[in-house]
């Protein structure tokens, strides 16, 4: 079920509704159904894939918790083998093969291992990961294994954050399905407020978007120079909206009925460096990757040769969760080789900017930076959204020729309507997310007058009803992943 | 609490919808074009009510607006031809939806759909058609989901014209309501020189047509109880394009041999003519290629339709 379509408007309001009139009692097992139901829309089969991993991982916690030594270990491998060898199977495993096809055909030989024919379920990278969490929080020993099962499987299967996220961890969430949360005014309000804000990122600016960066990216070879760059510009733009639009529509869903999920985005394009981005984008997968892999791996309590190849790995695991293809891993890669060149640079450019004196003027310095990392970013975003590493390499490098400004908005096919609305839905962004320092735009928006605040609302609903790109009926990106 | 919570958001609901209508009362009848091409569905509909039966009634998509000459056709077979043929946005099901009540026995409906288009059509255009045609409301098949994404599409017609400053779309060149012939041809582009780029041009894709399909059925199943004949025939295509896409062209084919409950009475190729003989799209035929398809049609016709028993 998608969160911009009427079908969710019916789901929230009576999912919700009941819950509130209902006994705490069964309130569980109430979202438990609700969100069988959210997913099984997409492809009701597949709830037996999760209901697997939810089994095994509940047992696997039970055991991991009453076992010691290597017992408890090998409890923990049972468990990550069987999470990663659904994502191997069903996300992996065609990707795998086409590659061994690959090799053996340059090596004169033929594989005749067939593909499998089968859809990737819905958010299975997001589900499977806040499965695995459980378990290594469980063996760590910063969580208690869960013994209610329903409640655990409700962990997993939490509906605003099933299949996108953010991905939580057992100590911020698993405790909150046991208490009682009341109908609260401010916070039922917040919640949807921020729903409201999320959807009028999704649809009137990511959605409206979409069709720009559909058009150049499905066919990049009948483009050059401009109309690449502002696809590529106009993809990162979307990317940030629609991603952070979901994460707005579940966190505030989420909080409406009284639960707190973690924050997943925070102004990230307005970082100052590769590293400042990666603390500020998709940080709910960001902080897994850290917790999990990268200081299991070292960390960067190593030498220097040792953190490079740690930094590298994770980034390249993290392309390589996005999607089973090679651009994802590129543009993982990328970003790992950013941060490693961030690292060495660090200092020189701390030194050229004092002496040049640019540190004394704050605000140029903080443009430089800021445009620069937008920059950076962007670059990778081309390996992200290209449908072949073969298309993402003709995109930049045919990004520097053809600014031909005369003609350009027909051949995108951008109508003087759609411009205007995605000029004027980027300076209420930027304006928002410049608001936004240091203070939610709610805890901004509470201190001023009544007028002012349903001013805003008002406007905003207006805005999402007379602009938002409904006819479209856009995805969000990061189901498929 | 609750209820201070419903009142305010009933309150909300009432100056955010309440803009939005009053919105739509103020601007939709001062942008309200009456020219507008699919504005055309009113004569077309007013001409198939008016005429008596047997008539012979072209059902389908702009294929048959801008590719057929009515009139020499209802000379060669002596019987009264109505045109109802106009945009393939509107979708497979609205053209049948629309003759329906207004079959009569012994009427020929000849049905023929452009490759690949939903039984639904595009939502946008329906919102232009309601606006000049409310009637015409009846003939789509809306969900209520589709109805307010109609109501939607509407307030953003009229925000967008605000922003424009032009409170009136102009009139087009030749997709316009009084370019078409009183048979319900379009001839406004007869005279006109043929556009260099062609649209429509590209790849099919291909997808199960059963939706679409069973549509045309229950069209075909309704006009037997009527007393009507309904037949089937492919569109006109451009042939370069038809060569680019004759794969795909013969599974829409094979399907609609298996599935479709009428007789199909030509073939893909039937009405593929060369480049020059289309005018701005694969499927819009320029004079040259209406004489041809016009031609062609009349020998299909006296030949499967009129001794068809």
């Amino acid at each position: 079920m998608l969160f911009n379509s009427l079908h969710f408007v019916y789901f929230f309001i009576i999912v919700t509704t009941a819950y509130f009139a209902m006994p705490h009692k069964y309130r569980w097992q109430w979202l438990l159904a609700a969100s069988s139901y959210f997913y099984m829309i997409f492809m009701p089969i597949y709830i037996l894939i999760l209901g697997f991993t939810i089994v095994i991982d509940y047992f696997a916690g039970i055991y991991i918790e009453n076992t010691e030594g290597a017992k408890r270990k090998r409890y923990l491998i049972y468990s990550l083998v069987a999470n990663i060898g659904v994502l191997a199977v069903f996300k992996y495993y065609n990707f795998l093969n086409d590659n061994l096809s690959a090799l053996l055909n340059s090596l004169g030989y033929q594989n005749s291992i067939p593909d499998l024919s089968i859809l990737l379920p819905i958010g299975l990278s997001f589900h499977t990961f806040q499965a695995m969490s459980y378990t290594i929080e469980v063996y760590r020993g910063n969580q208690k294994a869960e013994k209610h099962f329903g409640i655990y499987a409700l962990y997993v299967m939490f509906y605003p954050q099933l299949v996108a996220g953010p991905i939580e961890r057992p100590q911020n969430i698993l405790h909150q399905f046991y208490e009682k949360h009341y109908f609260d005014y401010k916070r039922v309000t917040d919640g949807l407020k921020l729903m409201a804000w999320g959807l009028f990122k999704k649809v009137v600016i990511a959605d409206r978007l979409a069709s720009t960066v559909n058009r150049v990216y499905d066919n990049p070879q009948d483009y050059e120079g401009l109309a690449l760059i502002i696809a590529t510009v106009f993809f990162a733009i979307q990317i940030y909206c629609d991603f952070s639009g979901y994460s707005d529509i579940a966190i505030g869903s989420a909080r409406v009925m009284g639960f707190k999920l973690m924050k997943n985005f925070d102004r990230p394009y307005f970082s100052k460096s590769i590293s400042e981005f990666w603390k500020r984008w998709h940080i709910s997968l960001s902080t897994w990757f850290r917790d999990y892999l990268y200081i299991s791996l070292g960390g960067n309590r190593v030498p220097l040769g040792r953190l490079y190849f740690n930094l590298m790995v994770t980034f390249l695991i993290s392309g390589l969760w996005h999607g089973a293809n090679w651009t994802y891993v590129i543009w993982g890669g990328l970003n790992g080789l950013y941060l490693i060149i961030e690292l060495w640079l660090t200092k020189p450019l701390s030194k050229a900017v004092a002496t040049i004196k640019l540190n004394q003027f704050p605000f140029l310095l903080k443009l430089i930076q800021g445009t620069l990392t937008f920059t950076l970013i962007c670059l990778t975003w081309v390996f992200f959204r290209a449908q072949s590493v073969h298309d993402a390499f003709y995109i930049l490098t045919n990004m520097t020729h053809g600014f031909q400004i005369q003609g350009l908005f027909s051949k995108l096919a951008i109508a003087k309507f759609d411009l205007q609305i995605i000029v004027i839905s980027l300076l209420i962004l930027v304006l928002t997310e410049w608001l936004q320092r240091g203070k939610s735009l709610i805890t901004w928006l509470d201190v001023k007058p009544v007028y002012v605040r349903w001013s805003v609302y008002v406007l905003l609903g207006i805005t999402i009803l007379l602009f938002g790109a409904f006819e479209t009926n856009q995805q969000f990106i990061y189901f498929q992943f | 609490m609750f209820v201070k919570f419903f009142l305010k958001v009933a309150v909300f609901a009432a100056l955010t919808l309440g803009f939005c209508f009053l919105l739509e009362a103020v601007v939709a009848p001062r942008i309200r074009n009456e020219n507008v091409y699919v504005a055309a569905t009113i004569e077309k509909e007013n001409r198939l009510a008016a005429l008596p039966s047997p008539r012979l009634v072209f059902v389908g998509g702009s294929n048959l607006a801008f590719g057929l000459d009515s009139k020499k056709i209802s000379d060669s077979l002596h019987l009264p031809v109505v045109n109802m043929g106009l945009y393939a946005g509107l979708g497979v099901a609205f053209g049948p939806n629309e003759v329906k009540e207004q079959l009569r026995k012994g009427d020929k409906v000849v049905l023929s759909v452009e490759y690949g288009l939903t039984r639904k059509g595009d939502s946008k255009m329906y919102a232009q058609l309601i606006d000049v045609n409310p009637n015409a409301a009846r003939f789509l098949e809306n969900s209520f989901g589709d109805r307010l994404k109609l109501m939607d599409i509407n307030w953003q017609r009229c925000v967008s014209s605000l922003f424009f400053a032009a409170l009136r779309s102009p009139d087009e060149a030749i997709y316009r309501r009084d370019g078409f012939s009183k048979e319900g041809d379009l001839v406004a582009h007869l005279d006109q020189p043929d556009p260099a780029n062609k649209t429509n041009k590209g790849k099919i894709l291909y997808r199960d047509y059963s939706e679409e399909i069973n549509a045309l059925n229950d069209f075909v199943a309704y006009a037997k109880n009527k007393g009507a004949d309904v037949y089937y025939t492919y569109p006109t295509y451009m042939a370069s394009e038809y060569q680019l896409n004759k794969e795909v062209i013969a599974k829409y084919d094979a399907q609609f041999q298996k599935q479709l409950t009428c007789p199909i009475i030509n073939t893909p190729d039937s009405f593929v003519f060369p480049d020059t003989d289309y005018f701005d799209n694969v499927y819009h035929l320029n004079r040259a290629g209406r004489e041809k398809r016009t031609q062609v049609m009349i020998s299909i016709l006296r030949d499967k339709v009129l001794t068809y028993k």
